[in-house]
């Protein structure tokens, strides 16, 4: 009889061994995949960072602009505010919608400066636009960093036995992703690509 | 009654083969899939569409290399690896297929993310010369403040993307190669190097002085198990590796051997240039 209570003892104390074990390596692999999105959604704001100081360098390059496309004027000011705003209270819903804003305004800007003989770019202009278009490039390859990231979280967190424990230590269940509204009705920006 | 039972020799030899095939099978399916080439032993120069002179090559390997090698102990910026790709695009392959982050991550072009990958397109016209269609220009995240968009757009202007370079895209490549290694030694390695300092003229007499060399140089992707042993290589992949190798052993193999990679282990964020022709 003692004989069998302490090998079950012993199993139990091996189960409960295994299981702490699991919910240790569990737990901290999820803490890690939750930095890593902090990490890409950080290079994601960086890369918007970047792209609203270049439209503020093109806005300075293009003369004439106000005068001749005053609601495309309108258009990047309002995008360039509500990005501006959406970084200052760190909303990240706030910033995917400014940066669908901004890259219809860029695409707009870039539409009304080619197409409009009275609007004149300095000669700093096809700079500018390698600039807008290369980060155009990175945003893009940024927002898939963070999507992939989002989604290899959201797996992990419904798959067993992850499931079990996610809840009790407030782990979210479905973090949401940096999609844009109409994605897919937004021309890709690749002027850089023309002669 | 007992629900134990002994493990015979026969079992145990059967097992031995079922973990052998099935790490033979693992391995096959994992080698499927990516259009995106494994580098060449070369590494600096993969001219998988055959288009650049032996001299070019060769310049961009000597070169590609020294920086390589000379820098890489520097901290934070050092490691800076010139890599060029050819790709000869045709009914099999498009310019979609080659996406080039995933190429340039996949490559692990650059120590401290400190690489610079130039790829060119190449398709044939009627009477089958190559001509080139598209150049991308693709930095690593901590080149980026050294080669900004702007000044891969005025490299390509200069060279691939000008009207002077129209019928000769090799010297072209040539050309680009010195310019970005004028830029490495004023601008990225000024208290390291001498400013770089070229003639084009001498390099078009020393390539046409060896424009019969013709045999394979920096075309043909690394082996396989050289991919393996790559940093190139997947953790799963090499996974695999490590369970065909014990397997491997298992059956009475040996005779391994090892060949330095060549990678830096960098990173790229997508900051890139392109130029249609």
């Amino acid at each position: 009889m003692k004989k069998k209570i302490i090998s079950f003892g012993s199993i139990l104390f091996i189960v409960l061994l295994v299981a702490g074990i699991i919910l240790i390596v569990g737990y901290n692999s999820m803490v890690d995949r939750e930095e890593e999105i902090e990490s890409k959604r950080n290079q994601v704001f960086n890369r918007l960072t970047q792209r609203d100081n270049t439209i503020g360098q093109l806005l300075g390059a293009v003369e004439g602009l106000q005068e001749h496309a005053e609601n495309i004027y309108q258009m990047v000011t309002d995008a360039r505010k509500a990005f501006s705003d959406a970084k200052a209270a760190g909303d990240t819903e706030g910033m995917i919608e400014a940066d669908a804003m901004q890259v219809e305004a860029v695409r707009q800007l870039v539409i009304i400066i080619e197409s409009n003989p009275n609007v004149n770019a300095a000669p700093a202009f096809m700079t500018l636009m390698d600039e807008i278009s290369a980060n155009e490039n990175a945003i893009a390859v940024a927002r898939k960093d963070y999507n992939d990231q989002v989604a290899e979280y959201n797996k992990a967190v419904r798959k067993f036995p992850t499931v079990l424990y996610a809840s009790l230590f407030g782990f979210e269940k479905n973090k949401p992703y940096w999609k844009l509204d109409g994605e897919n009705d937004i021309p890709q920006i690749d002027f850089g690509t023309n002669d | 009654m007992t629900f134990r039972k002994s493990i015979s020799a026969p079992m145990i030899k059967n097992a031995k083969y079922i973990f052998f095939i099935s790490v033979i099978v693992l391995t096959l399916i994992s080698c499927k899939g990516s259009k995106l080439p494994r580098p060449t032993d070369e590494f600096y120069v993969n001219d998988f569409a055959d288009a650049l002179s032996f001299a070019t090559k060769e310049n961009i390997v000597y070169f590609g290399n020294e920086v390589y090698e000379d820098t890489k102990k520097i901290k934070e910026i050092g490691g800076t690896q010139i890599v060029f790709a050819t790709f000869l695009l045709d009914d099999k392959l498009t310019g979609a297929d080659i996406d080039i982050t995933a190429l340039y991550r996949k490559w692990g072009i650059g120590k401290n993310d400190m690489g610079i990958l130039t790829v060119l397109f190449f398709e044939k016209d009627n009477d089958g010369l190559l001509t080139l269609s598209e150049t991308f220009m693709e930095v690593g995240y901590r080149m980026e403040q050294y080669l900004t968009a702007g000044k891969m757009g005025r490299l390509l202007d200069e060279t691939v993307n000008s009207p002077e370079f129209a019928y000769d895209y090799d010297l072209a490549v040539a050309k680009l190669l010195f310019e970005l290694l004028v830029i490495v030694t004023n601008d990225i390695y000024p208290d390291f190097y001498e400013p770089f300092d070229y003639d084009l003229d001498e390099f078009v007499i020393e390539r046409d002085n060896n424009i019969d060399i013709d045999y394979s140089y920096g075309d043909v992707p690394m082996g396989f198990f050289y991919y393996l042993i790559s940093p190139y290589s997947s953790v799963f992949e090499k996974i695999l590796l490590g369970l065909f190798f014990v397997a491997f052993l298992g059956i009475g193999g040996g005779g391994i051997f090892f060949k330095r990679s060549r990678g830096g282990g960098g990173s790229s964020g997508g900051m890139r240039v392109g130029r249609r022709k």
